[in-house]
């Protein structure tokens, strides 16, 4: 209803024509986190909280930064790549709700590909060496990357086309705070309690955790499908959260691009 | 005309707004609602205490699975909460494993008795929660450290259950 084939297409070549953005994608999407999983299939060992990040939501994220920069047409009035679509905007009117539903629905698949296809690599090197997943489970997976992609792209895409600058510096802010938090690894430490600095350090780490896990599940919710699915009792609050924070950044981006004035400036 | 056509292609749709404003409000309808009544998550995995386990003889065919846990520690919780009462991770334990659930006293009680000093020595737990999937002989075939995700625990057990059985062959 509200895509537009003209740009899907456009943005779909902008993204397969780029050799700096496929590169990035191959090397943090692929080669690191496969590689890290067959090191740790060889050497016997669990997988590391790094490649559970490079595997989950902090992976996409990475993948959906490099999408959303070059093609989400934050510079729209500038030629090159991320103005493709420009002769489209010239030639017949396009509706602003109709031009970010449309960048919106093809990085998500872009992105939700990319990173749906690395999982499957990985549980394909895993198979290999007697590491099985249920069908269920492989499902999960692919569905839940798709979701993360789907949440980033919106959030991403609002904070570009909003060319507020308090509004994107917050933005920045509340998703580094997020990531933040991941990458600490989610164990206490063994042994007696700690006193004077070392358990100041301990305490403000807890804080910082615990503002990373609420900032989470406010800006970035998402769906465990996986555990969703092999619940006793299913909640639904997951489900509304992810739903609600996607229609407001969704209606944010049309809001803030119906407020914009574009200047076509040409020779 | 003209601006009859500009309107249309810069208003947001309404349908939109109407259905962010119902998500938002039933969120946090339903946070309220949770927080007063928590969902019933249903069992988790029945862990035997490790104290009665090493008085008792150990199952000869059976793989065991220790995880050494502390009350104090939230991502053990986190992890009893979201993993072990995942109906896959659970039925995967109980059928495969003899469970055993190994509770750390050094906060509370300032030492921890020699059995699980030299439990805690042997399989080198350094932090909570620890996975140790051990064969009958007692030799650890891999362990899993901190709370991970239901996906990585069941892969984790796949591969130790697969590991165990080209070990006895």
């Amino acid at each position: 209803m509200w895509v537009n084939k003209a740009i899907f297409k456009f943005t779909v070549m902008s993204a397969c024509l780029d050799p700096m953005k496929l590169m990035y994608v191959a090397l943090l999407g692929f080669v690191v986190p496969i590689g890290m999983k067959l090191a740790a299939l060889y050497h016997g060992s669990a997988d590391s909280q790094t490649f559970e990040m490079l595997t989950g939501k902090v992976g996409v994220s990475f993948i959906m930064m490099v999408l959303c920069l070059g093609l989400a047409g934050n510079s729209t009035t500038q030629s090159g790549r991320g103005g493709e679509y420009l002769p489209l905007l010239f030639s017949r009117p396009v509706s602003r709700t109709e031009y970010v539903f449309t960048k919106w629905v093809t990085i998500t698949a872009i992105g939700g590909t990319l990173a749906a296809l690395q999982n499957i690599l990985v549980a394909l090197c895993g198979f290999a060496f007697g590491e099985t997943t249920s069908a269920l489970g492989l499902l999960s997976m692919i569905i839940e990357r798709y979701l993360d992609s789907g949440i980033l792209a919106a959030g991403m895409i609002w904070t570009m086309l909003n060319k507020h600058p308090v509004f994107q510096v917050t933005s920045i802010i509340a998703f580094y705070v997020w990531m933040l938090g991941q990458t600490v690894p989610p164990v206490s430490v063994a042994g007696p309690q700690a006193s004077g600095v070392d358990q100041l350090a301990l305490e403000a780490t807890k804080i910082l955790l615990d503002c990373s896990g609420y900032l989470g599940d406010l800006v970035l919710p998402g769906i465990n499908i996986y555990d969703l699915l092999n619940a006793h009792t299913p909640s639904l609050l997951p489900i509304i959260a992810y739903f609600s924070t996607l229609g407001i950044y969704l209606t944010g981006a049309i809001i803030s691009t119906n407020k914009r004035e574009f200047f076509y400036g040409t020779n | 005309m003209e601006l009859t056509e500009d309107f249309r292609l810069t208003s947001t749709p309404r349908s939109l707004l109407i259905g962010c404003i119902i998500l938002l409000t039933l969120r946090i309808g339903l946070s309220i609602f949770e927080w007063q009544h928590p969902i019933n998550r249903g069992r988790t995995v029945a862990w035997q205490d490790a104290a009665v386990s090493q008085e008792q003889p150990a199952d000869g065919k059976k793989l065991r699975l220790y995880e050494f846990y502390a009350d104090w520690c939230s991502p053990c919780q986190r992890l009893e909460r979201d993993v072990m009462s995942n109906d896959e991770i659970r039925d995967t334990i109980e059928s495969n494993f003899q469970a055993i659930r190994v509770v750390d006293k050094q906060r509370e009680e300032g030492k921890n008795p020699k059995w699980m000093q030299e439990l805690q020595k042997k399989y080198r737990v350094f932090a909570f929660p620890t996975l140790v999937a051990v064969a009958p002989d007692g030799e650890a075939i891999g362990s899993l450290v901190g709370n991970s995700s239901s996906l990585s625990v069941y892969r984790f057990l796949s591969r130790t259950i697969n590991d165990a059985a080209k070990k006895a062959k």
